[in-house]
């Protein structure tokens, strides 16, 4: 049997493994709203498993925000969520507001605070908590590189994740770099600007790359919060896409793919 | 002696130079006037004694050694002493300045008796080198006449009138006044003053004075007040040899918790705080305190939870030479029933509690935290962290913002609101840029502003703010406010960043 055919083969069986894994988990994902990011995401996101979203230190406020948007769609409805962050993170980015939690949909009574002095102490306690079937999903929220988080802490978390079915989204702020994880999805999330003729401005806009899916295809959509059915919507077009000429600031002329780069 | 030998230990700490030649007197201001307060064996011997003014003392001995009274360094000492002594029994009191009390009805016999008890707390006390002087009776008075007049006395019960009658006066802690006026009496022993008729002495100094003296002479028995509550569920288990490792300390307190268990289980009680108590063979006592979610019985998940406290002490627990006493104790305690499980959420909310638990021992309860919701429109304060494990009601939240409406608060609130650079074309309008941590953001839209004045009430001094939802040219949200009402309050309005939209 020549070398080719062999790799063909492997290249089939892989491809029907895959089919079977989506197809048997296709029902238990949780869909975002967006169809464009759900179709690339065959339905939606996988519950107990490891999601990442990186964000860029100015765009904290988005990355937090993301991930309790997608933790409020995949916990079970009344569920506990466990939220925890490094003191330096609060100091820098601020504090989680209640009533801010509250305005984006999300009933700040549910989440249970933990804040920690390190990046390694955090870790410890999400790892740990993995275990808590109850929990409907948990946000791990650390700064820059923490050194325990590796390779083989995410391969941790991963199979915890699997193991007890709790959802845990893991937020990088201001990470120098992509690391090397175990993750089902990485996202980059970056504050979008409302288009010029939209006159309510002022529900929450994201620009969200999905820059790796292990069952899936990549893809960038500009996603829009809805508070009150508490799902995501395609964002309305920007002006740009019209009115090509539209005259906007330096950096926003700039290709995709930099942008991309920049947020990362 | 106490003052003294403090410095004395301290200075042998530090390794400064022993002035071992110089008699040692401590001073203190008393009525204007710099007063002896104790002194060491040397200056006794010159002649010195407590209550001498300074400039005697000087006159009396050229050369000195002086130190200044320090009472919070005092009290510390007798605080250690006296936790300490914790291990003979749990009711001790303090007797200011520099006495203790200890009830040891019902503890004698674990020490080997009253004699063995006394000469083991002693030895103990005087190996630290610590002057002490002790003694054993039926109440507080007489024990505390009796330690500083006739050392080391064992009172049977029922003798104390002989045994404290040929003391002198001074031994009982009365004020000067009374002491010199029974002085000048010639009533110069506790015997020649118990002779008198009490209706005589009570006319004469107060029937608090008639009322000491019943009490020295072994009426009256009052119960002493301890420095800690009694607590209904300690376990302890004391160690021939000292222990260090940890594995016999978490094992240890794996079978404490089990003697605890089967305690509060006989009441149905499940604890709601606990205390570890680790006693070092040099004297030093370590409390380590848990708080629970909820009632807590079990052994396994108790000694786990210590475990995990144990682990991450800022300060470790050091065993030093090893511990000779460990003792758990449960300080508060709820009713704890076993209900059947009926629905799963209460299940659910029982591996919650747990999970508080366990993240509480290791981080500090502090650090776990729920929201808890506050009646006030000042947006800093609407929101408080409250430690999880109380499990408060966390109350309802106000709905700010209507049907399809933007968010009104932003999800991340900078604590303390931080000052910016914005230029607005007039002073009342809303700002076109503004400079934030060095970044200059220009201002596409706004929504505002949303007057929040604060609580004249609390703080005459705060000012009205003009907040406003902005949106730069990135995208990014910012909830910005002027400081002050233009010309009312102010002249020159600052501006503060104080939240983070998504």
């Amino acid at each position: 049997m020549s070398g080719v055919s062999l790799a063909t083969l492997r290249a089939a069986i892989a491809r029907i493994e895959a089919a079977d894994v989506s197809l048997a988990e296709e029902n238990k994902r949780v869909p975002l709203g967006c169809n464009a990011a759900d179709a690339a995401l065959l339905g939606g996101i996988l519950p107990g498993a490891l999601h990442e979203i990186y964000a860029d230190e100015r765009d904290s406020v988005s990355g937090s925000a993301f991930a309790a948007m997608l933790a409020l769609r995949t916990a079970r409805s009344e569920s506990t969520i466990l939220w925890v962050r490094q003191d330096f993170t609060a100091h820098q980015c601020g504090q989680l507001s209640a009533q801010g939690l509250f305005d984006l949909g999300i009933n700040p009574n549910r989440l249970l605070l933990v804040k920690t002095r390190t990046g390694a102490e955090a870790l410890r306690a999400a790892s740990d908590s993995l275990s808590c079937k109850a929990l409907g999903a948990i946000i791990l929220e650390v700064w820059r590189q923490p050194k325990s988080l590796d390779l083989v802490a995410s391969r941790k978390l991963t199979l915890r994740a699997g193991a007890s079915n709790v959802t845990i989204f893991l937020i990088r702020v201001a990470a120098a770099e992509e690391m090397p994880s175990t993750a089902e999805t990485r996202w980059f999330v970056r504050a979008k600007r409302t288009p010029d003729f939209v006159e309510d401005w002022g529900n929450p806009l994201f620009e969200a790359t999905l820059a790796r899916n292990r069952h899936g295809q990549t893809g960038a959509w500009a996603m829009e919060w809805n508070c009150d059915a508490r799902v995501f919507r395609e964002a309305p077009q920007n002006s740009r896409a019209f009115f090509p000429h539209a005259a906007r600031g330096p950096h926003q002329a700039e290709p995709e793919t930099q942008r991309r780069s920049a947020s990362g | 002696m106490l003052p003294v030998d403090r410095i004395r230990r301290n200075r042998k700490r530090n390794g400064e130079a022993l002035q071992a030649d110089l008699p040692l007197v401590v001073i203190a201001k008393v009525d204007n006037a710099l007063q002896l307060t104790a002194v060491d064996e040397r200056a006794a011997r010159e002649g010195l004694y407590p209550g001498l003014p300074l400039a005697d003392a000087r006159a009396r001995v050229l050369a000195l050694d002086v130190v200044d009274a320090d009472e919070h360094a005092d009290r510390a000492l007798l605080e250690a002493i006296a936790d300490w002594c914790g291990r003979f029994t749990p009711l001790v009191a303090l007797n200011l300045p520099h006495g203790l009390f200890l009830d040891i009805s019902g503890c004698a016999h674990l020490f080997g008796g009253e004699a063995a008890l006394l000469k083991t707390l002693c030895d103990f006390v005087q190996g630290q080198k610590i002057f002490v002087q002790a003694a054993i009776a039926g109440t507080t008075a007489a024990a505390s006449a009796l330690a500083y007049g006739a050392n080391g006395t064992i009172v049977e019960s029922g003798q104390e009138a002989n045994a404290v009658a040929p003391l002198p006066i001074s031994t009982l802690n009365i004020e000067e006044k009374i002491l010199y006026a029974l002085k000048r009496a010639g009533l110069k022993t506790i015997g020649d003053v118990a002779s008198r008729s009490a209706s005589e002495l009570t006319a004469r100094f107060g029937a608090s004075f008639t009322f000491l003296l019943s009490q020295a002479l072994g009426q009256n028995s009052q119960p002493i007040r301890p420095r800690r509550p009694l607590l209904d569920y300690v376990a302890e288990r004391r160690f021939a040899e000292p222990v260090v490792t940890t594995e016999v300390i978490t094992r240890t307190i794996l079978s404490l918790a089990s003697t605890l268990e089967n305690l509060l289980e006989e009441r149905g009680q499940g604890a709601r705080r606990l205390e570890a108590s680790f006693f070092r063979t040099d004297g030093a006592v370590r409390h380590i305190v848990l708080d629970t979610a909820n009632p807590l019985r079990n052994a396994a998940a108790i000694s786990a939870y210590y475990s995990e406290r144990l682990a991450v002490l800022a300060d470790p627990v050091d065993p030093g030479f090893g511990f000779d006493l460990i003792r758990l104790s449960a300080l508060a305690t709820e009713a704890l029933e076993y209900r059947a499980a009926e629905f799963e959420s209460s299940e659910d909310q029982n591996e919650i509690a747990g999970l508080i638990d366990r993240l509480s021992s290791r981080f500090g309860s502090g650090r776990v935290t729920r929201f808890l919701s506050i009646n006030t429109h000042v947006p800093e304060f609407a929101a408080a962290f409250c430690p999880a494990h109380r499990g408060t009601n966390p109350g309802a939240w106000p709905q700010m913002r209507l049907e399809n409406e933007m968010p009104r608060r932003p999800l991340q609130m900078l604590s303390p609101p931080e000052p910016i650079n914005a230029t607005a074309e007039i002073p009342e309008s809303p700002p076109r840029q503004f400079v934030w941590r060095r970044a200059l953001h220009k201002i596409v839209n706004v929504e505002g502003p949303e007057r929040i004045a604060m609580e004249w009430w609390c703080d005459a001094d705060a000012k009205t703010r003009d907040y406003f939802q902005v949106e730069d040219e990135d995208g990014r949200r910012f909830w910005l406010y002027r400081d002050g009402l233009y010309h009312r309050e102010t002249n020159e309005p600052r501006w503060f960043m104080h939240g983070l939209f998504a």
